[in-house]
């Protein structure tokens, strides 16, 4: 599992091309990575980006495991 | 609106041998211009695209129509609905530009995100970082604004009052006289049968000229050999008002080769065609082997944009064995409404001569113009 910092860079870059299947990876990386860590809030923050970004793009399965993963934690309904 | 205005509008009410025209103000007066918005656009079923714009599932194209950002949406299941282009939250603008929409629309702000039936599915962040939800925010009670909308002739008319009988009752006059071209399958030209004119006038020139054949010698001498002025009648209805002709006799093709013709038509259309306008802004014209539409876009009192769209009765013409056909067919067209520009021009600046008085009618020639105008003086009745 890559480190944070790496995911920042990743996304910032990935932010800068437009690139949402990318933006989509990263978020959702985050999200396990801070949620291993027990930052609950903040993985659900990035979460949401993912999953935002996943219904825009039409990708349905990544959306839908995410929303899954927000309703477990009371973030999504 | 002013009383002098208003005691002229009685007289655009007479019976056409004694009526006057519309008063100057109303192709003059910007203010005028805003009150036909609310009462001749808004309470109607004006057009404001076509079904071509959105052909794909996902297809989504922003259109501003009278100062209103509405948005043209295909949804998954083929629906066409018309959308008001602001997100809930902030009013923010959805979509800019044409886009073909993979997944959900969202809002370019924060993030709102709507399915193409206009649901609003997700509210980012609304609660806080990471929480999406909140007790305040009904995410049922918070879609799109939808406006009404209704496709006929691959048209997309809306109502953006609410209140409008349903499309095909309040047209049914036009339905009822467009016969078998109403339930047809239209096919689209392609990029050579579609273009615009920008012209400096009052969209109601536009129209008005549209609807009479009086002018067609004289500013149509080309015409004079194949569509002459005793072949025409007019038509006039409670939505819709134009000319017919009794003698369409086309022929595209280098050896008079035509296009194939709709099917369904009853003998009538053999060598009739017709030209209604159904009011406000749509002209027609209906042929055996192609139907346009020219949609008139009211950008300002005395600036109008004519979209022109030509449709066949089958996918083969649409083809390249055709184009040349297609393409001499839309030239013809082009030319034909660039003639008119001169006069509908020429009529604004007309407008701003004091003693004009609306125009005296031919009784004869000019019921379809009348029974325009008297539409319009009818909607500022109460004024």
């Amino acid at each position: 599992m890559r480190e944070l910092a790496e995911l920042e860079a990743l996304l910032l870059a990935a932010h800068a091309r437009g690139d949402r299947a990318a933006l989509v990876a990263c978020y959702s990386e985050a999200g396990d990575l801070l949620e291993s860590a027990g930052q609950i809030d903040a993985a659900c923050f990035v979460r949401t980006q993912a999953y935002v970004l996943a219904l825009e793009a039409g990708d349905r399965a990544t959306a839908a495991r995410m929303y899954a993963v927000l309703v477990r934690h009371g973030r999504e309904m | 609106m002013k009383p002098e205005n208003f005691a002229t509008l009685a007289r655009v009410l007479e019976p056409v041998n004694s009526a006057r025209g519309l008063p100057n103000a109303f192709y003059t007066d910007p203010a005028l211009h805003e009150e036909e918005k609310k009462r001749l656009f808004a309470k109607g079923w004006p057009a404001i695209g076509f079904g071509k714009d959105v052909p794909e599932p996902g297809d989504a194209k922003p259109v501003s129509f009278l100062g209103i950002p509405l948005l043209l949406v295909r949804g998954r299941d083929g629906t066409l609905r018309v959308f008001q282009n602001v997100c809930r939250h902030r009013g923010m603008i959805l979509v800019d530009e044409p886009i073909r929409l993979k997944g959900v629309i969202r809002c370019p702000y924060h993030a709102w995100c709507y399915e193409l039936d206009g649901a609003l599915r997700a509210t980012p962040h609304v609660g806080g970082a990471g929480h999406n939800t909140h007790p305040d925010i009904d995410r049922s009670a918070l879609g799109l604004f939808e406006v009404r909308s209704a496709v006929f002739m691959d048209i997309v008319f809306v109502n953006i009052s609410g209140d409008a009988p349903e499309f095909r009752v309040y047209a049914a006059d036009l339905i009822a006289r467009a016969e078998a071209f109403a339930d047809a399958k239209l096919f689209h030209g392609g990029p050579d049968s579609s273009f615009s004119l920008e012209v400096k006038t009052n969209w109601k020139l536009a129209a008005e000229n549209y609807l009479e054949s009086y002018h067609l010698p004289w500013v149509h001498p080309g015409l004079n050999s194949y569509s002459r002025l005793e072949d025409h009648y007019n038509v006039v209805e409670e939505t819709f008002a134009g000319q017919g002709t009794l003698a369409y006799t086309p022929g595209f093709g280098p050896n008079g080769e035509r296009f194939s013709r709709f099917p369904g038509l009853s003998p009538k259309w053999d060598k009739g065609a017709e030209y209604p306008t159904f009011f406000p802004n749509v002209l027609f014209g209906f042929q055996n082997d192609h139907c346009y539409a020219i949609l008139i876009e009211p950008v300002a009192h005395d600036r109008t944009i004519e979209r022109v769209e030509i449709y066949y009765a089958s996918e083969e013409m649409t083809g390249a064995g055709f184009a040349a056909m297609r393409e001499k067919n839309a030239a013809m067209w082009k030319s034909i409404f660039i003639e008119d520009i001169g006069v509908v021009e020429g009529m604004q600046r007309g407008r701003w001569a004091p003693a004009f008085d609306g125009g005296k009618f031919s009784p004869v020639m000019d019921p379809c113009t009348h029974a325009f105008h008297h539409w319009v003086a009818s909607h500022f009745a109460d004024a």
